[in-house]
């Protein structure tokens, strides 16, 4: 019977590495680790085979053909241990080890002609054995061929292990545990043939065929389970099931022996009751056993438990966000060996994940903020299971990431990252760091913590909930800045913690009526929303932006004195015309702001809020004063851009007539203005002097053309002529109601600085000097010379950018104005001047 | 942290390979947009730092992308020649890591210079290996290669971008062994180099062949007829086992087969990578003779790795994360063309329409010098995606050169694929050709002037080209019956004129690109020495 038994095992076997031959195939027969696969497994297939047929000459008694057999089958059996290494040594992509294999290879052939030609080397005889299968009998060279197999097997086992004790990646680990265990099976199969009662018995076959399965499981399949779950999983039930067979037969025995008087119904009802009894006293059995054996081979497990009950406490009270962080915390640390651990939380407000470490004190440490559209938010978005940084890295959207947040991600050192879901809504991740080369995490390990985090994903999620309220309570709901509660909640703890001096920036919007007159409410709100947003960018850490109401922001800056919030003040009033070029904005559209400042050593809140506001009030009557910032109507609007059309027309017929300046008022318009910029102009300021430079040659109307084409040099009418220019401008202007003020400054523009009549370039008479030459005029006076030394001349080329600074810095302080000319040899020389290219003229461009 | 295959086969993560590397064939056109936009955003960033990028950028007033495309000019490599010819890497956006160069098309300079910064370099590579890892799948996910197999590489040595991205970004990657290795090959003559591979891949093997149809094709041809070389060097060979072995199973294959002994005889490569416009041509020839069916890809020095061949062969599916692309639809294009002054219209990668020819415009990502710079080819979309092997990206393929459309009577722009496709199947046998559009008493002439081996009269000739291009183009067709006008003329030229023609340029020291003259209205003079 166990020939037949064996032989249906083997018949079965062949059955087996078939199937698995065409699964390969299916999936790829042309991958170096498939192939090396059906090669070990083909040769599987020879050896059972002719194990087979041993088998049924055994069967029928005949022992020529059963010796005959099993010298055919020599060579197979050296050949499985060499191939069984082949397939270790592709695996691990061991290309120096390829040439063992090689080897082994020649070996198989010359085993298979030694055993074809002299069979009886290996094997001289058989002889039958009780169980009806002949056995062989071992000749000189099976000792070797023993060795020879037995030295591929241990090359098999070394290697794996030393790789396995490098390894830092979880899935390999897991597969390299499942190859050692199948060079294992192997081994323990091979000693079975040495013990003489099992000969004949096909245990060698099932144990090589569980190999074989083993070897397909752990190259084929990506998610592996754990060993050690396996076998603590297997031992667990293993027992489990022993014990119960042992109660129910023990029962059986004392019914019978005991109950022998009660048979019938009474004995079945015992028996009942006697099962009923065994199953309740075994759930609590199973469970000291399940513990016991999760205390020996996976502590993550047995912690599990203790950890869900000590979360069950959380239900108690909704905890705030930093208390449940550092709870979480403390419990990753004591159960699982964790710290610290990291929480990237979703914001509710604008779906951006915040990286979080809970940190000793009040506060949480927020590391960095990850955007909506970082492809990391996409990648886990997606997510249901954890994922490790390496899943991450494999994702196709994360080609999206750049230099600096790969940098900053890849700082994180961050390992894992498990998700927190509520239903199916995403909460965040709690992340767990890297340990470097350590062992990697364990899947059991993973699955416990998983399960974990599932678990507090509803008290975070709880948590965010209250702080949202929190937030509400204190917020704006249209703007997203603080409210006045939080205004007076954070004066009363700055003021407890006397942390003075206190500013106070008050700023209000100064064309918000132009925005919901002309655009409507609705863009009157978006224009709030932005400038709380663009005061928020400019403001400290520690500083807040509060809406105070209407029109109207403040930035109450605790602990700062007034050199820093003037600092500030400034800051926002620089960067105001940048954010408004950035968002499109230009012209009558762009928004202004008004800034009122004040910084106090002691008192109430509402003292602070009065003297800003006093401020803002000064500022507003000084505008008003020197009316360049008139508001002006729909009506003035309107004639002044008609105007202001007419008159460049103006320009560009005069530009016309002199080709060498075309396109030279632009140019000035866009020096004066960066130079403006620069010496913190900002508002209708600036649009006064772009119009004043676009308009300051205005006066040459009344120059012949010859004289502005003139290449000799000019003679003293011609120069009287010219100099005129500035007058006749201002006069033109003069005459146009809403240009008065652009004429002031046009009729000065060829002022210098230190007045002198008689040097050269002379002064255009006007008899103003220094400080009395208006601001703006002196700024379109150093624009108008740069242009003109930077361009060509019909007497001259352009000078070099050296000689144009050293002409500059001769005149400073003569010419023109000292500090601006200061201020703009230090922007060419910073490369902060953006300068024009020379257009060309009309004529060049052939129009 | 990007990892590579060598990594990864050290550390036994091999079944990453293919997710690390060929991972941007699951994206949707969305998804790569999105991709493109997010490093074109990075790009600007970057641009605006450097010298080179704030002067490219000048009319930018804000970081938007739709700014971006339309205010910023076209530019070409002249925009560049001031930085890059003189390497003045203090005025590039990105720190240069290698640098490469091409001959370029117009001679203007005799080398074009392009930096490649650490990122763009890596990135390239990567997707070479992708390419390598493609010709060498049957099926979505198979990573057939393996540390240690050999590359027979024909490209132009390193610093061209062929042979510098190959031998060591690709080194780099993947633990290839080269025949013959690098350090020696680039010692060598280009045709010595192939000698020499060819002789040492009989003892090691061909796993991936790496070069231009023709080198494939002629080695074909080489063993089909017999080499007396091959004979002469049977006694070395008789001292390696390996290449004996391989000899002899390709004689008993060829034996039972009962013909020649063909290369795919003695090798089985894992892959056959082509370049060059030829591989479409010769990809029957090529088949025949190596077994394999050759993969192409789409890269040029400025842009790096641009589009790749995938295993079903279909065209080259487009890469979102080397450059930012731009096509100009082929109306625009050859609006622009007649107008130099106009400024033709682009779309991005998911407005492409399949059938349609573009002009392509690159911006590199990750550093890279070029900003809209056009490359001066023409690309046809073939397809919008491949649902059949689940690939959602465009796929493209080589048209033409910008600049190589003869225009027949406002009839037909012929294109040098087109015209090089009917010689080949008009069944002529030839070495080489040129055409050039001239005219004769105020007709627009093709005329072909062919390097023809057999004998052939010119008429024979005439009409066998016309007659196949008429197939293929239809529209060729109509010059004749519209215009009752055949525009095609052949001029044989003397015998070997191109071999002359190769030597002469050789002794001159001209560089390895400019060897061969080009096929598409070449110079008077380029025609002058051909017909000496």
């Amino acid at each position: 019977m166990v020939v037949v038994y064996g032989a249906l095992i083997k018949a079965l076997n062949i059955m087996i590495y078939c199937a698995l031959v065409y699964l390969i195939g299916r999936k790829s027969y042309r991958q170096p680790v498939n192939k090396s696969i059906i090669l070990y497994l083909l040769m599987l297939i020879a050896w059972q085979f002719t194990s087979l047929m041993v088998s049924i000459y055994s069967y029928q008694g005949r022992p020529d053909l059963v010796l005959q057999w099993y010298q055919l089958q020599t060579p197979t059996i050296a050949g499985y241990f060499i191939l069984f290494y082949a397939v270790i040594t592709t695996f691990r992509y061991d290309y120096e080890r390829m040439k063992l294999c090689r080897l082994g290879y020649f070996i198989i052939l010359a085993i298979a002609i030694l055993s074809l030609a002299w069979g009886n080397l290996f094997l001289p005889a058989v002889q039958s054995h009780p169980t009806g299968l002949y056995v062989p009998e071992f000749g000189p060279l099976i000792p070797i061929l023993g060795m020879i197999s037995f030295s591929y097997l241990g090359l098999a086992f070394y290697d794996l292990w030393r790789d396995y004790r490098k390894s830092t990646y979880t899935k390999v680990r897991t597969q390299q545990e499942y190859l050692l265990l199948g060079v294992f099976l192997v081994f323990f199969a091979s000693t079975l043939n040495f013990i003489d009662q099992l000969q004949g018995f096909p245990l060698e076959a099932v144990f090589v065929s569980l190999q074989a399965i083993i070897i397909f499981y752990a190259v084929f399949y990506h998610q592996l389970i754990d060993l050690k779950l396996f076998i603590r999983t297997g031992l667990s039930y293993l027992i489990l099931v022993a014990i119960i067979i042992a109660s129910l037969v023990l029962s059986i025995i004392v019914i019978s022996m005991r109950m022998f008087d009660f048979a019938g119904y009474a004995a079945l009802f015992t028996s009942l009751v006697l099962i009923t009894f065994l199953l309740l006293w075994f759930t609590p059995t199973r469970k000291k056993l399940q513990s016991g054996f999760d205390n020996i081979f996976s502590p993550e497990q047995a912690n599990l438990y203790k950890i869900l009950e000590e979360i069950t406490t959380f239900q108690e009270t909704v905890l705030p966000m930093q208390s449940l962080f550092k709870k979480v915390q403390q419990l990753c640390h004591k159960y699982f060996d964790i710290n610290p651990v990291y929480f990237l939380i979703k914001n509710i407000s604008d779906n951006n994940f915040v990286l979080w470490q809970y940190c000793d004190g009040e506060e949480g440490n927020v590391f960095m903020t990850i955007n909506e559209d970082h492809p990391l938010t996409d990648i886990l978005r997606k997510s249901q299971e954890p994922l490790f940084l390496s899943d991450v890295m494999i994702h196709p959207m994360i080609k999206g990431l750049w230099a600096k947040e790969l940098e900053d991600l890849v700082s994180m050192k961050l390992e894992a990252f498990f998700p927190m879901r509520v239903k199916d809504e995403l909460i965040g991740f709690l992340c767990i760091p890297s340990r470097g080369d350590t062992i990697p995490f364990r899947y059991s390990f993973l699955r416990s913590m998983h399960l974990f985090v599932s678990h507090i994903a509803v008290y975070i999620k709880n948590a965010l909930l209250h702080e949202q309220n929190v937030q509400l309570s204190i917020t704006d709901t249209l703007t997203g800045a603080y409210n006045r509660r939080m205004l007076e909640n954070i004066f009363e703890r700055e003021t407890q913690r006397s942390n003075f001096p206190m500013s106070l920036i008050m700023t209000d919007i100064r064309n918000f009526k132009y925005f919901n007159d002309h655009y409507g409410h609705q863009a009157g709100d978006r224009v709030l929303k932005e400038v709380a947003s663009f005061l928020n960018k400019c403001i400290r850490s520690n500083d807040l932006v509060i809406r105070y109401g209407g029109d109207e922001f403040i930035i109450f800056m605790p602990g700062t004195d007034e050199r820093k919030a003037q600092m500030v003040a400034e800051r926002i009033q620089d960067s105001l015309e940048d954010w408004n070029r950035k968002m499109g904005l230009t012209g009558e559209d762009k928004i202004m702001l008004k800034l009122g400042t004040c910084t106090m050593e002691e008192g109430s809140l509402d003292d602070l809020i009065y003297e800003a506001d006093q401020q803002l009030l000064e500022i507003q009557k000084s505008m008003d004063k020197q009316e360049l910032y008139t508001i002006y109507d729909s009506s003035v609007r309107e004639k002044r851009k008609i105007s202001k059309q007419m008159v460049l027309a103006l320009v560009k017929s005069v530009e016309l007539r002199d080709t060498y300046t075309y396109g030279h008022s632009e140019r000035v318009k866009d020096y004066a203005l960066q130079i403006a910029k620069k010496a913190s102009l900002f508002g209708p300021q600036l649009e006064v002097l772009a119009d004043a430079a676009i308009l300051h040659d205005i006066g040459k109307i009344a120059v012949p053309q010859e004289i502005l084409q003139k290449k000799e040099p000019l003679t003293e009418d011609d120069t009287r002529l010219i100099q005129l220019h500035p007058v006749v401008g201002a006069d033109i202007l003069a005459e146009v109601q809403i240009f008065e003020e652009i004429s002031n400054i046009v009729r000065h523009h060829h002022e210098r600085y230190d007045g002198d009549c008689f040097a050269f370039p002379p002064a255009y008479p006007g008899n103003l000097k220094g400080e009395n030459i208006p601001l703006l005029t002196r700024i379109l006076s150093l624009a108008d010379a740069f242009d003109a030394m930077t361009t060509s001349r019909p007497y001259r080329d352009s000078l070099t950018m050296n000689m144009v600074k050293d002409i500059l810095e001769q005149e400073a302080g003569k010419q023109f104005d000292k500090e601006l000319t200061m201020l703009l040899i230090s922007m060419i020389d910073k490369n902060e001047l953006w300068m024009p290219e020379e257009s060309e003229s009309p004529d060049v461009r052939g129009i | 942290m990007e990892v590579t295959a060598r990594q990864l086969f050290q550390e036994n993560r091999q079944d990453e390979i293919w997710d690390h590397y060929c991972n941007f064939l699951e994206l949707s056109t969305d998804e790569a947009m999105k991709i493109q936009y997010r490093l074109l955003e990075e790009q600007l960033s970057v641009l605006k730092k450097s010298k080179l990028g704030q002067e490219l950028l000048a009319g930018m007033t804000s970081d938007s992308i739709e700014e971006f495309r339309s205010k910023v000019p076209f530019t070409t490599y002249k925009d560049y020649a001031h930085y890059l010819l003189e390497k003045n890497e203090d005025d590039l956006p990105g720190d240069a890591f290698y640098w490469v160069h091409t001959s370029g098309r117009s001679g203007e300079y005799r080398h074009k210079w392009v930096p490649y910064t650490k990122r763009f370099w890596e990135r390239a590579g990567r997707y070479v290996i992708a390419s390598l890892i493609f010709g060498s799948a049957g099926k979505k996910g198979e990573v057939v290669l393996e540390p240690g197999d050999t590359i027979f590489f024909t490209l132009a040595p390193r610093p061209y971008m062929s042979g510098a991205l190959m031998v060591d970004s690709v080194l780099h990657h993947f633990p290839f062994k080269f025949l013959p290795p690098p350090e020696i090959a680039e010692e060598m003559d280009f045709f010595d180099r192939i000698e020499k591979g060819l002789q040492m891949s009989l003892t090691e093997g061909i796993d991936v062949f790496y070069g231009i149809a023709s080198i494939l094709l002629s080695i074909g041809k080489h063993f089909e007829g017999g080499s007396t070389d091959r004979k002469k060097n049977l006694g070395s060979l008789l001292m390696s086992p390996r290449a004996l072995a391989r000899l002899i199973k390709g004689m008993i294959v060829s034996r039972r087969k009962k013909r020649g002994i063909l290369p795919k005889d003695i090798w089985n490569p894992k892959v056959l990578a082509m370049g060059g416009m030829d591989c479409d041509i010769f990809r029957d020839k090529v088949i025949h003779y190596w077994g394999g069916n050759p993969i192409e890809g789409y890269a040029s020095t400025e842009a790096g790795v641009t589009a790749v061949q995938t295993w079903n062969r279909s065209g080259n599916v487009l890469i979102p994360d080397q450059n930012f692309l731009e096509f100009i639809p082929f109306a625009e294009h050859l609006r622009s063309k007649e107008d130099p002054g106009y400024i033709p219209r682009t779309v991005t990668m998911d407005q492409l329409q399949e059938n349609e020819i573009y002009e392509i415009v690159i911006t590199n990502f990750l550093g890279g010098p070029f900003v809209r710079y056009r490359l001066g080819d023409l690309v046809k979309v073939t397809a919008k995606e491949d649902p059949a092997i689940g690939v959602c990206l465009p796929h493209i393929k080589f048209y033409s050169r910008a600049d190589d459309l003869i225009d027949l009577a406002g009839f037909t722009r012929l294109t040098e694929l087109t015209i090089w496709r009917a010689i080949e199947n008009s069944g002529i046998s030839y070495n080489d050709w040129v055409v050039k559009k001239e005219t004769d008493q105020e007709t627009p002439v093709l005329n072909i002037y062919l390097d023809a081996s057999g004998k052939l009269s010119k008429e024979e000739a005439e009409e066998k080209i016309h007659q196949k291009l008429a197939e293929l183009d239809s529209d060729y067709s109509d010059v004749e019956k519209m215009l009752n006008l055949k525009p095609l003329k052949v001029t044989f030229l003397p015998e070997g004129a191109f071999q002359r023609y190769i030597q002469k340029k050789r002794a001159e020291g001209v560089d390895l690109a400019r060897l061969k003259p080009y096929r598409m209205n070449p110079s008077s003079d380029t025609i002058k020495t051909l017909l000496e």
